[in-house]
């Protein structure tokens, strides 16, 4: 399969990118960093994700990102999906098949050696990341604890249906921020919840068991919030 | 023959022995510096659960993380009175007919409940779920009510920590009226906290922040020259933070008239209710309190929100740092708060 391909059915993995990859120069994503610094995300889709991290992290240790302080996060995906590699770095995508680099030599290893890109039927999402442009890049939205939908957080305004465990909730995108616009539970804790729209905040409906949460590299100047 | 081999063995073993030790050295330091920061969010005990770890082995995180959710889970089982099966819904079923038979770890936090409902002289009480009950705080299938004024009166008869009663012998607790109701609401999330800490710690995972439902342990530092930052949140603008301070291990947790409300006739009825008058408490807007376990601040904190700033900061007895943002908005710190942890008030 090519990876154009991939990246059109790949719905969770770099939605934005749809088509384009066939050219060999970078694709611009999101916002240009602040700083000179190197900020890159590097997220896998696989079905074995232990033997992948410790694949990855021999990676890294041989890579220009061996001295960053690297995010992870993983995320249980539903339904079938396609397994593959996709590296963005300074905002753009990077084909490091076409390079030959240590790191894009190891991730092109990787990628052989689980015969990416595939289809597996019990996708998990691993997202490496670091860098300090501190740009939020994601509303992650989870139904009972697994990821259903990554929107860019730049996607188009207006008010996006969610079905919960229960029922369905409305979640409105107004300029990069979210908020829960309507839910059918009896309290509206979740409505009273406010906007969200840096790294780290979170939206939840516990009756719907619905969680929306912001993704991306943050600088905020606190790292938990008591309330 | 055999001293040309001694020679070569005396001449290349130690050439390896400084390769082996070199290369050992060299993978060390590159090992030193891949730090990862991970972090994993899940709805668990009627909130969402984030845990951020920072550690060098991401598949022990991942593990650690597994088994510190799944402890939570366990204590959410057997604390919740929302749960079919769990020993406190038990204790419930069986209030006023005869004493339940419980394990040894549900009648501790019990017997600690009782401890704080004595040190807040009544105002922080686990036997007022038949009051929550009423107001409809409980269930998340009901839509918050103003009860009637006599059944507040006559709901209140049914709240007082002095009529648990719990027997350490046969490790039985008995509710002597049958419409009591234990509530552990104000304490069980920080002792579920305290557990997945300890889980976490026992993997050898050090540097943590847990966080459920904005009740928090603080496990080590963020990096070598960094503590973790925690912030608090303004009240009466829930998306802006009003104060950050700094800590390492030690728990935070607070209680806010914001988080489960309504409001009727433009009045804000909350989930923080008064067990002496049967309504929402009426002298704060939010109470933060520091303590070495999630279980104790968690307590204290309904505690002295009920309290309200001027008698709280009065209180002597209970030596802990706290804060508490008055129902006029403004932000009282005690002194212990502000010697330790040097909070910073965000314009």
């Amino acid at each position: 399969m090519k990876r154009r391909e991939f990246l059109k059915k790949g719905s969770v993995l770099i939605p934005v990118v749809l088509g384009g990859l066939a050219t060999s120069s970078p694709i611009k994503l999101f916002g240009k960093s602040s700083n000179n610094k190197t900020v890159f995300s590097l997220s896998i889709i696989t079905d074995k994700p232990t033997l992948t991290i410790n694949k990855i992290g021999n990676a890294f240790r041989f890579s220009e990102f061996r001295n960053l302080n690297i995010n992870f996060s993983e995320h249980k995906l539903i339904g079938e999906q396609i397994a593959d590699i996709a590296l963005v770095k300074n905002s753009s995508l990077i084909n490091f098949n076409k390079f030959n680099d240590k790191f894009s030599t190891n991730l092109k290893k990787i990628a052989n050696s689980f015969t990416f890109p595939k289809k597996v039927t019990n996708p998990t999402l691993l997202v490496f990341s670091a860098g300090d442009n501190g740009n939020p890049q994601f509303f992650n939205i989870s139904v009972a604890n697994r990821l259903v939908e990554r929107m860019p957080i730049n996607s188009k305004n207006g008010i996006y249906k969610i079905k919960g465990t229960k029922d369905f909730i409305e979640l409105e995108i107004n300029k990069k921020s979210a908020r829960i616009h309507s839910s059918s539970c009896k309290h509206k804790t979740c409505l009273k919840m406010g906007e969200i729209k840096n790294t780290g905040e979170s939206l939840v409906c516990i009756p719907n068991q619905v969680s929306i949460s912001v993704s991306g590299n943050s600088h905020k100047k606190f790292d938990s919030v008591t309330f | 023959m055999n001293v040309k081999i001694n020679n070569v063995y005396r001449f290349i073993l130690p050439v390896i022995t400084a390769i082996v030790i070199f290369c050992n050295i060299n993978l060390s330091a590159q090992n030193k510096d891949m730090q990862y920061s991970v972090s994993e969010s899940k709805i668990l005990m009627g909130t969402i659960v984030k845990t951020t770890v920072r550690n060098s082995n991401v598949n022990l995180i991942k593990r650690a993380l597994k088994a510190a959710y799944k402890e939570m889970q366990r204590v959410e089982d057997l604390l919740s009175s929302h749960k079919k099966g769990s020993e406190i819904s038990h204790i419930n079923f069986f209030a006023g007919i005869r004493p339940v038979k419980v394990s040894f770890e549900t009648l501790t936090i019990i017997k600690n409940s009782l401890y704080y409902s004595k040190k807040s002289k009544g105002l922080f009480d686990v036997s007022i779920g038949s009051l929550s009950n009423l107001w409809g705080f409980s269930d998340d299938n009901r839509v918050i009510e103003l009860p009637d004024s006599a059944e507040v009166d006559s709901t209140l008869r049914y709240v007082g920590y002095r009529n648990i009663i719990i027997n350490h012998s046969d490790t039985t607790v008995f509710l002597k009226d049958k419409n009591m109701q234990l509530d552990l609401g104000g304490i069980a999330k920080g002792y579920a906290i305290d557990r997945g800490s300890a889980k976490l710690k026992s993997f050898g995972v050090i540097n943590f922040i847990l966080n459920a439902g904005g009740d928090i342990y603080v496990s080590g530092r963020k990096d070598k020259n960094k503590k973790w930052t925690i912030g608090i949140k303004d009240p009466r603008n829930t998306s802006k933070i009003i104060v950050v301070f700094n800590l390492e291990n030690y728990a935070v947790a607070t209680s806010g008239d914001y988080e489960r409300f309504r409001i009727i006739n433009g009045v804000r009825y909350h989930h923080i209710l008064n067990p002496y008058d049967g309504y929402p408490g009426r002298l704060s807007e939010s109470c933060t309190v520091l303590a070495p376990t999630a279980e104790e601040a968690d307590a204290l904190a309904t505690y002295f929100f009920l309290l309200g700033p001027q008698k709280a900061l009065k209180n002597k007895s209970l030596n802990i740092p706290f804060l508490i943002i008055s129902t006029k908005g403004k932000i009282y710190y005690n002194s212990l708060f502000k010697s330790k942890f040097n909070p910073k008030t965000l314009e």
